[in-house]
């Protein structure tokens, strides 16, 4: 069974008669890139304030590296976070910023401060006063105090917001890359879905304050791969139908309906593959959408 | 805990607002060594507690106009010829102006965390919401014990160096009253940080601290006369503690004084805390 990092159950917020989260569960694991999806005003930020302490649950609980997670104490230092927009003294420099946390903190070794600059690219510029910097660079700022002190889990809320390409790009090396070699845990939300694709390796899909899909990429993959879908009365000889006919690469997807994944499968020959084999189809067709289209259908599913 | 106040240490004296809160002292003790008369700035004393010093002839027949005509330079070689008057116990007895000083201090150690967001960064990965509350507090209260002290003895040895030592006490009474006033130092200081901390935003801190200590002293005195209650009820108002605790005051009134400031310090540390214990951190 794998570690759990960060384990929320039934967790509940509600602002007044609005309820932000909804009894959400979740779970990131050990070495995840989680990746939260959501329209705005979909209970992201809300997840993250929670779990780091800047606002107090309604109702559940959480747990953070399997403590109760208001219990966590000098603990929090494990946790690495950016929270809404960066925020910073604007009249120190950007390592004088690093540096004032790094104290708070207790960081002994100042070179840490120098890696995390190195981490965003912002070794040249850690000399300017922060409020000198463009969007980007304090964005890449909160980032790196977020990766600063080795921690376990690392929370980012919108991370590539004001970035441009290149530094996109290279911030989702690094994320991989310290996931990859340092074991580091993320959450990291986003609306920005083909990024966030590109980076993480599971996703929690949230809308109005609840979690509308956990999956794996592996998972997402196969709900947006193009496939033909068909709907059919007796899945079981169905499969037998097409397992004698050489189609192994299929997936039943509910009770009636399953998806072959062989593009040289046409829609004609397998519908008289299973109407042959006395099998009754409703329903063929071909399927496969882009990931908007997929958290669009899930969203609307739940309006309807 | 004792890295965030090193921390706060670290981020104050690269804020110009705590040089500005420097000056600010320099600039006010150089004006009551010049005028050789504490209190023209700011708070003035509300009941008077002034000593009863000997003035020159020359002072004590002019009447209001004509020390009015008197230019700055005429109105101080006319107060050095005064006699029995000790000016840096003067000076003391007016340390109420340090609240504005105390107010930049609270402004830049807890309200600019709030109002800058910088207060997430801390309690999301750094410490708990209890050891940044106490944190603070300890902070503020420390700066301004080391503020008041700065005062004290800029303003003595200045004295001393400008003014001769005619008109100075000895080091040891100017440290006793020093020391006698920390307990009001310490409540203005618990009614600015818990002010922040309930107000949290900086425009409504300084909206709010600014006037705080005025308007309190004009309620108690009207609760006095509505309410008819003895003019004594004034002597435990901050100014006139301070005030008081200058001027050899007897043992009683020095603990009354304690334990009043001790109330005031612990009434707005409650304020903030429930205020900011379960606020959400923006």
């Amino acid at each position: 069974m794998r570690e759990t990092v960060l384990q929320a159950r039934r967790l509940s917020k509600s602002y007044g008669s609005f309820r932000a989260l909804d009894n959400v569960d979740l779970a990131v694991y050990k070495g995840d890139i989680c990746g939260l999806i959501g329209r705005n005003g979909a209970g992201k930020t809300t997840i993250m304030k929670i779990i780091t302490g800047l606002a107090e649950k309604s109702g559940g609980e959480f747990e953070l590296f399997q403590r109760p997670g208001e219990a966590l104490g000098d603990e929090k230092r494990r946790i690495g976070c950016l929270i809404e927009n960066p925020a910073f003294f604007g009249g120190l420099t950007a390592r004088q910023n690093l540096q004032y946390y790094a104290i708070q903190k207790g960081i002994a070794d100042r070179r840490q401060i120098d890696r995390a600059l190195e981490l965003v690219n912002l070794s040249d510029v850690g000399n300017k006063k922060f409020r000198k910097l463009s969007l980007g660079m304090k964005q890449r700022l909160g980032i790196a105090l977020a990766l600063m002190d080795h921690p376990d889990f690392v929370i980012l809320d919108e991370p590539i917001n004001g970035l441009d390409p290149i530094g996109i790009r290279e911030l989702r090396d690094t994320f991989q890359r310290l996931n990859a070699e340092e074991e580091i845990t993320f959450l990291i939300s986003s609306h920005i879905l083909s990024e966030l694709y590109m980076t993480a390796n599971r996703f929690l899909i949230l809308d109005r304050g609840r979690v509308l899909k956990e999956l794996t990429k592996e998972e997402l993959d196969l709900a947006c791969m193009r496939c033909l879908a068909v709907h059919v009365g007796d899945l079981k000889q169905a499969a037998v139908i097409l397992e004698q006919n050489g189609i192994s690469d299929y997936k039943v997807i509910d009770g009636k309906e399953l998806r072959v994944y062989d593009e040289a499968i046409r829609p004609e020959r397998l519908n008289r593959l299973l109407m042959e084999g006395g099998v009754d189809v409703s329903a063929v067709f071909e399927t496969g959408i882009s990931l908007e289209d997929y958290f669009t259908s899930l969203v609307d599913g739940r309006e309807q | 805990m004792l890295n965030m106040i090193k921390a706060d240490f670290y981020r104050t004296v690269r804020s110009k607002a705590i040089y500005f809160a420097v000056i600010l002292i320099l600039v006010m003790l150089a004006l009551d060594i010049y005028t050789v008369e504490p209190g023209s700035l700011g708070i003035h004393l509300s009941v008077d507690v002034g000593q009863q010093a000997e003035m020159s002839s020359e002072l004590s027949q002019m009447d209001y106009e004509q020390l009015r005509a008197l230019s700055m330079k005429d109105y101080r070689k006319l107060r050095l010829k005064v006699t029995g008057y000790s000016l840096d116990r003067d000076i003391l007895a007016s340390n109420m102006n340090l609240y504005y000083v105390f107010l930049v201090v609270a402004a830049v150690a807890v309200a600019a965390d709030f109002s800058g967001s910088c207060a997430k960064n801390t309690l999301s990965s750094a410490i708990s919401r209890k050891k940044y509350f106490v944190s603070k507090v300890v902070f503020v209260m420390l700066v301004c014990v080391i503020l008041h002290f700065l005062n004290t003895y800029v303003m003595y040895f200045g004295n001393r160096l400008f003014n001769g030592g005619n008109l100075a006490s000895d080091l040891g009474s100017v440290t006793r009253i020093t020391l006698l006033q920390l307990p009001p130092v310490l409540a203005m200081a618990g009614i600015l940080t818990g002010l922040a901390f309930l107000l949290k935003r900086m425009a409504v801190f300084n909206a709010v601290g600014i006037p705080f200590v005025m308007i309190v002293q004009m309620l108690l005195n009207f609760l006095r006369m509505a309410l008819k209650l003895p003019e004594e009820v004034m002597h435990y108002e901050l100014q006139t503690m301070i005030a008081r605790l200058a001027m050899d005051p007897t043992l009683s009134y020095t603990l009354q004084s304690c334990a009043v400031c001790g109330g005031i310090v612990l009434l707005f540390g409650a304020a903030g805390w429930f205020s900011f214990r379960r606020a959400e951190i923006r």
